[in-house]
């Protein structure tokens, strides 16, 4: 028994001592490059030196996608799952169903999704109608990229605002009934306005995850090296994930680029702990939507 | 009902269709692409099924079965060294996240001073939002070279190190599984367990597992399917060679690094952005596959005892422990 308390005590500080170690390491070898040419500036002589901006603003423009589409779109439909539908039917159970599976499917998956469907499939089409057989839409595209990002990204939302509502006691909404509002209102006034954490975290938890994933922009738009910014939907863009991926394995000369990769990795990472952190921060203060996770595990 | 509340309604109930339109729209698009090459072949790119497993023509042995090489003159495309590279990855990098993370939960749950729980939890959360390529780069660049001076491994890169890589990734999702299936056991029953006498060990086996085993297998399965279809670590560090192989020294190919690796410079619609997407469609199929299992596993369970009842914590233990049980009072 002792040697159990023992073990299970070095796996949690294993633990604990390589997550530090990383990102003391990605931080001390990567902050020493930042400045502000580095984060103005497009890359250049052979990714060697220069800048991410190009990658910045690339993912800005994914974010802005998962914001413009999966947040609203995720929202909506959690609301429903937990107040509208009916979980013993046929279709509040398909529901349920089809967003616990897609939570759960590889990333690469959406990746191929989106190739297959927006790319070749809506892309395709697009160019049949209206430029003439020219290629245009038809071929990966930051506008493909950022719906297969979004795509990717819904069941998060989903599933973070059902849980939320679920956890508002129904007599909020019974209470909006008994006032006289409508179904819709009793949820909009009643239980809404309590869930604002529970909301917030799972759209935070949905950029963070657009922001770190790359196997589904693959080939749906992103680049190798595209100096210039995204500015029509139709052009192909770089990511910071995917600029990591570029500088980690498919470097020119992986010595003299280490700096850069480095660095950029020290820009994902910031980013991301500063996510998750915020979402930690919030579901720590308790309240509905907000439950405690670090008071005791369940 | 006013007409704003009807309105609202169904927008929100077309956005829960949302989902289910997505699900059947990627079985739809995955399986076309991925049944093109029997639907619409290419001149000379027939492919017969049993390529896929043998890699050649099917009927007279090959010299040399299960070969994945599908940019040859003659391609080979046998599925066969790919799914055994996904399954040994993902099976070594469970056996490195599942002990980690259940003693990890274990030692939350049950020892932890109050300050440590917090800090754990809170690097789990943590390590759960670390980006999978920036994992797969420290790999690379922090991890590669002492690993491969340890084990001794021919190259810096094989399935030893994506597994270590992938293992640390898992443990968070692990973690939280075997927290669950730690806190499965009303904790009233384990303080009787204690009061009456039983030690920490033998409760532990006889009530914690029995109570929470579901969880335990739960976070193995969820941990493996979500190796099965990780991307960018084993893309960066496996050293992607289809080799058959058991060995975890040596490099392997997976299933979703392979598809990541060659399907930017395939010609849409040939014979191999097809394989591709079948190689897509087995991800598909054995993540819900997984998932499926998960749900069944995971699907609460009718409760250990009837609450309320202040014995019933006794009787729990007496039947843990071969005790009978005791008949119900009416």
């Amino acid at each position: 028994m002792r040697l159990l308390r023992w073990l299970s005590a070095a796996a949690s500080a294993l633990v604990v001592a390589s997550f530090v170690a990383l990102v003391v390491a990605v931080l001390a070898l990567g902050v020493p490059r930042f400045s502000r040419d580095f984060f103005t500036l497009p890359p250049e002589e052979g990714l060697v030196s220069g800048g991410i901006l190009p990658a910045i603003v690339g993912t800005l423009a994914l974010v802005a996608m998962v914001g413009l589409i999966t947040v609203p779109v995720g929202m909506l439909g959690g609301i429903y799952l937990a107040a509208f539908s009916d979980d013993r039917s046929l279709t509040g159970r398909a529901m349920r169903w089809s967003v616990s599976r897609l939570a759960g499917l590889p990333a690469i998956v959406y990746g191929l999704f989106g190739l297959g469907f927006f790319v070749l499939g809506v892309g395709q089409q697009l160019d049949r109608w209206f430029s003439a057989g020219n290629l245009v839409y038809g071929q990966p595209a930051v506008v493909w990229a950022g719906l297969t990002m979004a795509a990717y990204t819904l069941p998060v939302v989903v599933s973070s605002t059902e849980r939320a509502l679920r956890e508002v006691p129904p007599n909020h909404r019974r209470a909006g009934r008994a006032l006289g509002l409508g179904p819709w209102d009793a949820v909009r006034f009643g239980v809404l306005p309590l869930v604002g954490r529970g909301v917030l975290t799972g759209a935070l938890v949905a950029v963070s995850r657009a922001v770190g994933e790359v196997a589904p922009i693959m080939f749906t738009g992103v680049a190798y090296f595209a100096p210039s910014l995204p500015l029509e939907p139709s052009d192909q863009f770089m990511e910071l994930g995917y600029h990591v991926f570029v500088l980690a394995t498919q470097s020119p000369d992986v010595e003299l680029t280490k700096p850069s990769l480095y660095a950029t990795m020290a820009v994902l990472l910031l980013v991301t702990l500063a996510l998750n952190g915020a979402v930690l921060w919030i579901r720590t203060r308790a309240g509905p939507g907000g439950r405690s996770r670090l008071r005791g595990t369940r | 009902m006013r007409r704003a509340e009807r309105g609202w309604i169904g927008l929100s109930g077309a956005a829960a269709w949302v989902s289910v339109l997505g699900v059947l729209a990627i079985l739809y698009f995955i399986l076309r692409e991925a049944l093109l090459v029997w639907t619409q072949p290419l001149p000379g790119e027939a492919l017969h099924p049993a390529h896929l497993w043998w890699g050649d023509e099917p009927g007279p042995a090959p010299s040399r079965p299960y070969v994945w090489q599908p940019v040859a003159l003659r391609p080979k495309c046998s599925i066969v060294p790919l799914l055994l590279g996904s399954t040994r990855v993902s099976l070594l990098s469970l056996a490195v996240a599942w002990p980690l993370g259940s003693l990890a939960a274990f030692h939350v749950t049950r020892h932890a001073h109050p300050a440590v729980r917090t800090a754990v939890v809170a690097v789990m959360e943590l390590l759960d939002g670390v980006p999978t390529v920036v994992l797969g780069a420290a790999g690379l660049l922090f991890l590669a070279t002492p690993l491969q001076q340890v084990t001794g491994a021919p190259s810096e890169l094989n399935a030893c190190l994506a597994a270590v890589v992938l293992g640390l990734w898992s443990v968070p999702l692990v973690f939280r599984m075997a927290a669950d299936g730690l806190s499965a056991l009303p904790s009233g029953v384990y303080r009787a367990a204690r009061a009456l006498g039983i030690r920490e060990g033998a409760a532990l086996v006889h009530l914690a597992l029995p109570a929470g085993w579901r969880w335990f297998a739960g976070a193995g399965v969820a941990a493996f399917a979500r190796a099965f279809g990780e991307t960018m670590i084993p893309v960066m560090l496996t050293g992607n060679a289809a080799v058959l192989s058991l060995s975890p020294l040596d490099s392997a190919r997976t299933l979703a690094g392979t598809i990541a690796a060659e399907m930017g410079s395939v010609v849409y619609g040939s014979t191999h952005y097809s394989v591709l997407f079948m190689l897509g469609a087995i991800l598909l199929a054995v993540s819900l596959a997984a998932h499926e299992l998960l749900a069944r596993l995971t699907r609460p369970a009718p409760p250990l005892l009837a609450p309320g009842d202040p014995e019933n914590g006794h009787e729990a233990v007496a039947v843990a422990f071969g005790g009978s049980q005791r008949p119900r009072r009416r």
